[in-house]
């Protein structure tokens, strides 16, 4: 299981780069770029621009998200930036304030 | 699951400022600065170029920056140290390294870590990052852990360790080694390769006079 795991007494202020995917409990302030997958969990507050395949939030994030599969913003969570990905999903219950791009121009 | 278990992992790099208030285990990449009041783990393939304070530190991978820790500092047998440590307990176990000045016993205050924001950092942070280059260029190759060479920083066997011009603070010391047996153990073929630095009796072996005999020296110089 090579994941980062990012809990939720760790706070960030920074870039965070790699392939393997990222979990974030905690607090990121800067960037985040992760080939695989992006998961921003339900404690997290995440100030930063994320590029991804997959990104998840139930958590807080403020900052563009970019993805090039899909994007998930669950229930719960909420988003305040632009979305970019080809799929986006926005469940009931999240709150989401910014554009969506579905284009596909990665 | 815990929210608070946390991890690095491989190949994964992490560059700027981390606050931890929770034991944290680096497998990846981590440069910059490091306030941890828990346990922060350089695990074997870990690379820490950062200043670092933290309540207790465990080093199996690479650790390039001045080191403060409010508790204890342990060196495995594969963790390296490049940089100026300062802490209350140090154990160097066979194969460790620390290249760069090491004081014991030292008063650090706890480390604010955890995600309270506004934590006051020295403004020193990359002062690792910045000398790092040569150290992790050489790394890249083969883990050329004999370098530099001990003539470099140490003087002849045999004689009294040449200090700078002003006095040294108590119980600080330069430990320079090298992981491999060198040759100074020819002169003491019973002796073990490597030897192990422990600093407080009182909560690991202590140190055996036994040993010291078959010790090369300059041990005894200290």
């Amino acid at each position: 299981m090579a994941e980062t795991i990012i809990g939720s007494d760790i706070a960030i202020d920074g870039e965070i780069t790699g392939e393997e995917p990222l979990t974030v409990h905690g607090t990121v302030r800067g960037n985040i770029r992760v080939r695989d997958a992006v998961t921003i969990a339900r404690s997290a507050q995440v100030e930063a621009d994320i590029e991804s395949e997959s990104v998840e939030v139930s958590g807080y994030v403020q900052g563009n998200v970019g993805a090039s599969d899909k994007i998930d913003l669950k229930s719960g969570g909420r988003l305040v930036g632009d979305c970019r990905a080809p799929r986006v999903l926005i469940a009931d219950g999240a709150s989401f304030r910014g554009n969506v791009n579905m284009q596909g121009q990665q | 699951m815990d929210d608070s278990y946390s991890r690095i992992a491989p190949g994964h790099r992490i560059e700027g400022t981390i606050r931890a208030g929770s034991d944290l285990v680096l497998e990846g990449h981590l440069v910059g600065r490091l306030e941890s009041d828990h346990e922060f783990v350089v695990e074997e393939g870990g690379i820490l170029e950062a200043d670092t304070t933290a309540r207790r530190l465990v080093v199996r991978g690479v650790v390039v920056g001045d080191v403060e820790a409010s508790e204890q500092v342990i060196v495995e047998g594969t963790g390296r140290i490049q940089g100026d440590l300062r802490t209350g307990r140090l154990s160097l176990h066979p194969g460790g390294a620390i290249s760069g000045r090491v004081e014991t016993n030292a008063e650090v205050r706890p480390p604010r870590g955890g995600t309270s924001r506004g934590t006051s950092t020295r403004g020193r942070a990359g002062a690792g990052a910045a000398r790092t280059s040569s150290f992790t260029e050489r790394r890249a190759g083969e883990r050329d852990w004999s370098a530099p060479p001990r003539s470099a920083t140490e003087p002849p066997r045999g004689e009294p360790a040449a200090r700078p011009a002003e006095p040294p603070p108590p119980r600080e010391e330069v430990v320079e080694r090298s992981g491999e047996p060198s040759t100074e153990a020819g002169s003491s073929p019973g002796a073990e390769p490597s030897r192990e630095v422990v600093e407080e009796p009182a909560w690991s072996e202590p140190t055996r006079p036994g040993e010291d005999e078959a010790r090369p020296p300059r041990d005894e110089e200290r």
